[in-house]
């Protein structure tokens, strides 16, 4: 009991669940192995089921995807390393915290709540997901509508309500559970997702190296894949290297450019520890991409069937395990997700309890789920979630950078009891807008937006700072 | 404690080897997906009596993608 209690005080700390409000203290410090062998679960995730599909679906070619790839996960490290974790370490706050001391409590929970709905969305497709590994057993499948706010069949629909629902209720119940299983779950998917890709190999007769290389496997699913566009009056997609590349590195943008991920390392003893997402993205984001393709490639080749359905993909390549490993992954992204969206619903309606927000957050990505075809926008979906919230991180880069030097306060909103700096405020809304519509309306790639949005948003910020700053007593 | 980790492990190499042995022709693909299932019972029912509570998941994480 003893050593329970030991160990759980000390994942407490590890897990960041205390110092919410204050500076981490050093005996708080964890080596860089723990960041290893954190970063080594968290991206195999129930998102690789979908993503490396619709690299193919988009016409990536297989030496475009492992170089670009190659390149993406590495700028992405290189930013964990040399953007986020300095400030981490030097000021060993939370995103919130610093948000909050920067922009204002009122405006960071204006950012939580467009962070929750985002988080909805988000596991909305993982509700897809999920229900496309359960709907296998009983014969349902999905297919995507055309429309992207159209239902697919009555009985998927009817799955998703009912795995959005169970999903709700575990959330609500708390996190530990869900914490727990994806903690044992982490190294098994890591092998299963390796395993269906060497499994998909092997049923299209890949079985050397030279027919690997060569590629053409990959290169008759994309034709396959663009026939079929064509005969069905749509427009081949063109996903070529800087697409790639560009994709790889800005997808989790509000975790590295956004600076989400401060309130993991401001419990870094060392700068080195900064390196440690590597591993997340080579196995997530390098091997799981492409398994996840080559079962999508393997389905093509088997059975003329070019439907990115995660579960009938596992189900081909590896059976119950592959179902299984569908609905683990799915529903271990889907819970904290909507357990995080409804802490940040309730962060602004505090008189409701975490349990009604938490089943509004589920509600809201059991809807986002019945729509099959906004799961098939994954990539779009994942460079407007960087767009819209990696500029907050120019935000923490300016003031902690920047401000002494022109002679402005940092922690501007903590000196002057601000609840909305407006500086903040239209630093963030300017190149968001213009960034959603440039998305949305001029039908720019989505991950093509967040470097210029976040470069705008700090200099905004630095501009309006110089005129809406106001003396204030040293704090 | 440390035999369940050596179970856990066997259990985990078992999820994976069966996939090589697919490519190069020992075995085929229902026998894969057999041993893979097998592997994955032992590895869910051995592998929470020795893994700790939580040493890589993030309460206040926001979603990973």
């Amino acid at each position: 009991m003893a050593d329970d209690d030991s160990l759980n005080s000390e994942n407490e700390a590890t897990l960041g669940g205390e110092y919410e409000r204050e500076r981490v203290p050093d005996r708080e410090l964890k080596g860089a192995g723990k960041f290893w062998g954190m970063y080594a679960g968290e991206h195999a995730a129930g998102t690789e089921f979908m993503i490396g599909p619709l690299f193919l679906s988009a016409g990536a070619s297989l030496q475009n995807l492992f170089f670009g790839l190659l390149i993406g996960n590495l700028l992405a490290v290189l930013t964990w390393r040399y953007l986020v974790t300095p400030i981490a370490i030097s000021r060993r706050l939370t995103l919130y915290f610093q948000l909050e001391r920067i922009a204002g409590g009122s405006l960071v929970k204006i950012y939580n709540v467009v962070n929750g709905v985002l988080f909805c969305f988000l596991a909305g497709a993982m509700v897809t997901v999920s229900a496309s590994a359960v709907g296998i057993p009983f014969g349902i499948f999905y297919k995507n509508p055309e429309s992207t706010f159209a239902l697919g069949a009555p009985s998927f629909t009817a799955l998703v309500i009912g795995v959005g629902v169970v999903m709700a209720i575990i959330a609500a119940a708390g996190y530990d559970m869900v914490s727990r299983v994806a903690n044992i779950a982490a190294p098994w998917m890591i092998s299963i997702f390796a395993a269906c890709g060497i499994v998909s190999l092997a049923q299209m007769n890949v079985d050397s190296l030279a027919s690997l290389s060569e590629g053409k496997f990959w290169s008759d699913a994309i034709d396959f894949v663009q026939k079929e566009n064509i005969a069905n009056g749509k427009e081949n997609a063109d996903f070529g290297l800087g697409k790639i590349i560009i994709f790889a590195w800005l997808c989790n943008a509000a975790m590295h450019f956004g600076m989400a991920d401060l309130s993991i390392f401001r419990f870094a003893r060392s700068p080195s520890s900064g390196w440690a997402p590597a591993i997340g993205m080579f196995l997530g984001h390098y091997m799981a991409w492409i398994a996840a393709g080559l079962l999508l490639a393997a389905q093509i080749k088997l059975s003329q069937n070019s439907s990115a359905n995660p579960g009938a993909l596992a189900w081909g390549a590896l059976g119950w395990t592959g179902i299984i490993c569908v609905l683990i992954a799915g529903w271990t992204t889907a819970n904290p997700t909507i357990y995080r969206a409804g802490l940040a619903f309730q962060g602004v309606m505090p008189n409701r309890s975490r349990i009604s927000m938490t089943l509004l957050a589920g509600a809201v990505a059991t809807l986002a789920g019945a729509f099959p075809s906004l799961s098939a926008k994954l990539l779009d979906f994942v460079g407007t979630y960087g767009t819209i919230l990696g500029p907050m991180g120019a935000i923490i880069f300016v003031d902690f950078y920047l401000m002494k030097r022109f002679g402005l306060q940092d922690d501007y909103a903590a000196r002057s009891g601000a609840t909305v700096n407006m500086a903040v405020l239209v630093a963030w809304l300017l190149p968001v807008i213009v960034g959603l519509y440039l998305i949305f309306a001029q039908g720019v790639f989505a991950a093509y937006a967040v470097i210029p949005a976040w470069i705008a948003c700090g200099v905004i910020y630095l501009v309006m700072s110089k005129a809406v700053q106001r003396p204030v007593l040293a704090n | 404690m440390t035999g369940l980790k050596i179970v856990s492990m066997i259990a985990l190499v078992l999820t994976f080897i069966p996939s090589l042995l697919f490519v190069g022709g020992t075995i085929d693909q229902p026998t894969v997906n057999l041993i893979a299932l097998v592997a994955t019972v032992v590895w869910f029912v051995v592998t929470p009596f020795w893994m700790g509570r939580a040493t890589c998941h993030v309460a206040d994480h926001d979603p990973l993608i």
